[in-house]
């Protein structure tokens, strides 16, 4: 399965790049995603995600086509599907 | 004698362009407790001594810049000036505020305000250096535009002179002309167009005096325990990064991104136009307002090509939006430029790109034509056309000129049903906000008391989900809805607590953007701390409720000045595109704004009539305001 990540704000500075598709076995789930990308640089897990306990931080903001991960039903266990577009952005608001 | 708050200059500068005379009068005791400063003043004023049905071009109009308490005590966010008149644009109540360094210059001057009122015979500036206080003829500087004309009164009066003026499109009547002062712009409203009415060119300011505080090291103190709030948080983080365009790609993602005078919400061109290409292949540099953590503006260079440019401004996301999206236009050296016209002859750059794209999407109805446009060609993405209406409606040529009367005013000349097209409130060009993507947005747009503007109530919980904020703020029962920003349960109680927050914001003259209704991270300054910075710095005990219903007293007092002009209910409304036609993709598909249902519980919640919107006496009184209620009565303008 493969699904489109674009990093906006920070995460992109991070990353290196404005976005990219992404491989993950079928079934997998937003966090898996979040999980499997954080895998790859210390430096993005430590933005995205609290310390302790593995959320991710308050203020960061992750929207599976245009919806915010808090208003899944599933939320962050909510499964993706082929070609779905997942936004990862920090602190942005305001106008 | 000495002013009875400290943190006040204590004076206001009341000038009579007609008969060239200019008074130093004492600021009312009074008036500072019960409209603090800012658009509290503004506000004031103009419902005190501006009638009913005056033209706003009329001599009789007031031109009021004001700052507040704060100004120039170096209290974070707090380098905003507020401009307001009754505008030209709209006929109701106008206003606009502006950072960088003139508000804490005329606070080092002494002075907490300057109405204007008259029109001088000929060209005039305004030159205030401390005590003296003198009109001068503005002949070297009319016709200028709004950067030459900062630096030839900077040459003449000193590299330390703050100034702001109107541009040539002030001068020409252009009804959505700005004030600008260091390529920062108090744009809305057309209060530019009010200046240039009055043959008021510039007010050139310096100060050289001390800011006396009720309790210097209580204030400095707890300055500083907010800087380090403002320097931990995230958003003042990616805000002095990148400035507000890092918002373009993710209100484009949520489809709430203006796209052809708002035909849909998403393009596909966004990341061309956003705030991360912006740093990376246009910026040069960071400033800051006087006090400000927040340093969103970014001096760019444009590289190569025709519109090559060593030091340009940045464009704000709305600018970004009106002239870019709004109009198909993904050349950022073409908006980059286009912007720079606009802040050099003195025009909002919102209304600018509003009233264009009315015409281009008339235009591709058939609605305007050739010969409406003098041979001009009008389509989505042209560039060149968008750089010649801009210069047109500046000098008021040909279709320009039409265009230069705003949206509103030029469908009704136009006639054919291009009226549907406009997409404005109370005469004003909507902003960057699809309210059908963010229903609280929809009607703040609605009720906003300068027309059209997301600015007035600025509701930013539901705009990314502000769940933790909105449980510190309200509580947790206002969750889940109130941070769904397509459910508009708890918008109507969003939307009015934010018009009074941002009405005390205006007041104090704080960036909300930077200051208050953001950071929404650490919540740094509420209600609670402004009582308390207003109390160190002048010495006023006005606790946190207090302050609430200061930024109540206000909102309702904009209302009063507008009910008088003949806004009720009716005026209230949205454009049918929002409220009668499905927004077309991306998350909000399939939605409208529904606008009664949230005029009803907004009514409700402010207390004011459900069926007219006009505000009761009982209100009014509760806010202190029985001279208000008798002066509607005397009307007819209460509720029966």
């Amino acid at each position: 399965m493969k699904v489109n990540v674009v990093y906006l704000t920070t995460f992109r500075e991070i990353v290196g790049r404005r976005s990219e598709t992404v491989e993950l076995p079928d079934g997998s789930t937003l966090m898996d995603l979040l999980e499997t990308l954080a895998e790859r640089s210390q430096k993005f897990r430590k933005e995205l995600f609290n310390p302790e306990g593995g959320e991710i931080r308050s203020y960061n903001k992750v929207a599976l086509n245009g919806i915010y991960a808090e208003y899944l039903n599933e939320k962050f266990a909510t499964k993706l599907r082929e070609g779905d577009k997942i936004l990862i952005a920090q602190g942005v608001s305001g106008g | 004698m000495a002013f009875k708050f400290k943190g006040y200059g204590g004076k206001i500068i009341r000038v009579d362009l007609g008969r060239e005379k200019t008074v130093s009068q004492p600021l009312s005791s009074d008036m500072a407790k019960k409209f603090l400063g800012g658009n509290g003043f503004v506000t004031k004023i103009l419902w005190d001594e501006v009638k009913p049905g005056l033209d706003p071009f009329d001599p009789e109009n007031r031109l009021i810049f004001a700052i507040g308490p704060l100004s120039g005590t170096g209290w974070p966010q707090a380098g905003r000036f507020e401009v307001g008149a009754k505008s030209p644009l709209t006929g109701i109540y106008g206003d606009a505020s502006c950072c960088g360094h003139w508000a804490s210059e005329l606070k080092f001057a002494g002075y907490d305000a300057i109405v204007f009122q008259g029109r001088a015979s000929k060209p005039v500036y305004l030159w205030v250096d401390d005590d003296k206080v003198e009109l001068k003829d503005a002949k070297d500087v009319w016709g200028k535009t709004t950067s030459e004309t900062e630096k030839i009164l900077r040459e003449q009066h000193g590299k330390d002179v703050q100034v702001a003026s109107c541009g040539p499109a002030g001068e020409n009547l252009v009804r959505f002309a700005g004030i600008l002062h260091q390529r920062r712009a108090a744009a809305r409203s057309g209060i530019g167009a009010v200046m240039g009415s009055k043959k008021l060119k510039a007010v050139a300011v310096h100060g050289s005096k001390d800011v006396a505080l009720a309790d210097p090291e209580g204030f400095y103190k707890f300055s500083r325990e907010i800087i380090e709030l403002y320097k931990r948080d995230k958003f003042i983080e990616s805000r002095a990064k990148y400035g507000t365009p890092i918002l373009v790609e993710l209100m484009n993602e949520i489809a709430r991104w203006p796209v052809k005078n708002f035909q849909t919400g998403y393009t596909p061109h966004a990341k061309e136009i956003g705030g991360e290409r912006i740093r990376e292949e246009y910026r040069i540099k960071d400033r800051a307002s006087f006090g400000c953590w927040a340093r969103c503006e970014k001096p760019l260079m444009v590289k190569q090509g025709p519109y090559r440019r060593i030091y340009a401004k940045q464009p704000e996301y709305e600018s970004l939006s009106a002239l870019g999206a709004r109009n198909w236009i993904h050349n950022l050296d073409v908006i980059i430029y286009a912007n720079e016209l606009c802040d050099e002859y003195g025009m909002d750059t919102i209304s600018t790109g509003g009233t264009i794209s009315w015409a281009i999407e008339c235009y591709e109805k058939g609605i305007i034509t050739k010969e409406d446009t003098g041979g001009l060609i009008l389509s989505w993405g042209n560039t060149e056309t968008l750089i010649e209406l801009i210069n047109k409606i500046a000098k008021r040529e040909g279709f320009g000129n039409l265009l230069a009367e705003g949206s509103l005013r030029a469908s009704k000349k136009i006639g054919k049903g291009s009226e549907k097209y406009v997409m404005h409130v109370k005469g004003m060009e909507i902003a960057a906000q699809d309210g059908r993507a963010q229903k609280s947005m929809g009607l703040a747009h609605a009720t906003s008391s300068r027309g059209a503007d997301h600015l007035k109530a600025f509701p930013l919980l539901d705009e990314v989900v502000m769940n933790e904020y909105i449980v510190a703020r309200y509580g947790r029962e206002y969750l889940p809805e109130m941070a769904n920003r397509l459910d508009i349960k708890h918008k109507p109680f969003e939307v009015k607590d934010g018009e009074e927050l941002c009405a005390l914001c205006d007041s104090l003259l704080l960036c909300k953007s930077a200051g208050t209704s953001l950071p929404l991270f650490t919540g740094a300054v509420y209600y609670p701390e402004m009582a308390k910075a207003v109390k160190l710095a002048t010495g006023m005990n006005i606790d946190a409720s207090g302050m609430r219903t200061i930024g109540e007293r206000i909102v309702n007092l904009q209302r009063a000045f507008n009910i008088r002009e003949g806004i009720s209910r009716k005026d209230d409304t949205l454009p049918s595109r929002f409220t009668e036609e499905p927004a077309p993709e991306g998350p909000p598909k399939g939605h409208v704004v529904e606008l009664e249902q949230l005029l009803d519980e907004y009514y409700k919640l402010r207390g004011w009539d459900k069926e007219t919107g006009l505000i009761p006496r009982k209100k009014l009184e509760a806010l202190d305001l029985k001279d208000v209620a008798d002066s509607l009565e005397a009307m007819g303008k209460l509720p029966r």
